[in-house]
């Protein structure tokens, strides 16, 4: 097996252990929430999310392969994910407010405040069909994550090596692609799980469940901010 | 079989666990060992003084930093390999390439990644090519 392989091993390997571990414990509670909204859609939504997710890993992977600089390329990108962190903590206590019970779901899209929050946040999340979880992995692939900098870091060092700029990027974005699908197993089980739970179930694990989104969405919301 | 679902999703997440935790390797100080935003800092272990410096200081996530170990009492090889894990997370492999710069000196360029959860103390651990010594250097970051 050549060096670039073994490393495409590497990454697909740490992403896959990573995965099961930091990403079922950091990305959890996403997941968790998205899967509760899939009605009762157990697999393609999922798969679709991670499709998006894994996109934008490598489309980032293959920048930075290509400058072979992660400074100038994550630095100018950090403000932006750290307000993407705090908007979806955000997003993430008023589902959750809106799954309990403890906001009332608007009628249409009217109301104020937090009603109107609510209103759209629930047209997100129901806009597209199965299709939609592409374009919200797309997104969310941009969540900072110490695990998938990791991943970039490499990535940018490999861009360094390489022989050329396009050889840079082609071996970036190899190497984040076998990174984030290494990651795919344990996020699709978890949200497949998730959303196989049956009516009843769902029923009981309602207001466990935005409790727990509430929580963790204001734990979203500090790591942004602080 | 829909009776099975939530027991298994407890159990994946029990058995997420112990991969939420550093990877496996040399056994991680739980506390810093090493104050090295006040200057270097040193070891004794397998025969060697090992000693670690970083620049710059504070010594920050995010930013690209120089590794620099010496080593007395052992023969000089061509490279180290220094190996950056966070201390409690599994935040995957992450090497720096120390490459000879002098008898007993070795340099090279590193990353520390910012971690949400908050945490701040990680460990440089160094290997000396016998694989008979790993030495950790735990030392706290700044954000």
């Amino acid at each position: 097996m050549s060096n670039i392989e073994s490393t495409y091993l590497l990454m697909f390997v740490s992403g896959f252990f990573g995965g099961f571990g930091h990403c079922i414990g950091m990305c959890g509670p996403i997941v968790t929430a998205h899967a509760l909204n899939c009605g009762g859609r157990r697999f393609l939504p999922h798969l679709f999310y991670n499709l998006g997710r894994i996109t934008t890993y490598t489309f980032v992977g293959g920048l930075l392969g290509l400058t072979g600089s992660f400074a100038g390329v994550i630095s100018p990108i950090e403000n932006f994910q750290n307000w993407l962190m705090a908007a979806i903590g955000v997003a993430m206590m008023v589902m959750g407010l809106l799954v309990g019970g403890w906001l009332p779901l608007p009628a249409g899209r009217t109301g104020c405040g937090w009603q109107r929050l609510g209103s759209l946040v629930k047209f997100v999340a129901d806009a597209g069909g199965v299709g939609g979880f592409f374009p919200i992995g797309l997104i969310l692939g941009l969540i900072p994550c110490g695990m998938s900098y990791t991943a970039f870091i490499a990535a940018a060092g490999a861009g360094v090596k390489a022989s050329s700029r396009l050889q840079g990027f082609m071996q970036g974005s190899a190497m984040l692609l076998c990174f984030g699908l290494g990651t795919a197993p344990a996020l699709l089980v978890l949200g497949s799980i998730v959303s196989s739970i049956g009516q009843k179930a769902r029923l009981k694990l309602y207001r466990l469940s935005s409790l727990a989104m509430i929580v963790a969405g204001g734990i979203f919301f500090y790591r942004a901010v602080s | 079989m829909r009776s099975v679902k939530l027991p298994l999703l407890g159990c994946l997440f029990l058995a997420a666990l112990p991969f939420s935790a550093q990877a496996a390797g040399v056994k991680l100080p739980a506390s810093p060992n090493c104050e090295i935003n006040k200057g270097s800092c040193s070891q004794i272990a397998g025969g060697a003084a090992v000693s670690l410096d970083v620049q710059p200081k504070p010594v920050k996530v995010m930013q690209e930093l120089t590794f620099t170990v010496t080593v007395k009492g052992k023969k000089d090889y061509d490279r180290l390999m220094l190996d950056l894990t966070m201390v409690g997370m599994n935040m995957g492999p992450n090497q720096v390439t120390l490459l000879k710069t002098g008898p007993g000196r070795y340099t090279g360029k590193g990353i520390i990644p910012r971690c949400h959860s908050g945490k701040k103390l990680w460990a440089a651990v160094i290997a000396l090519p016998d694989r008979q010594t790993e030495i950790p250097f735990a030392f706290n970051v700044q954000y």
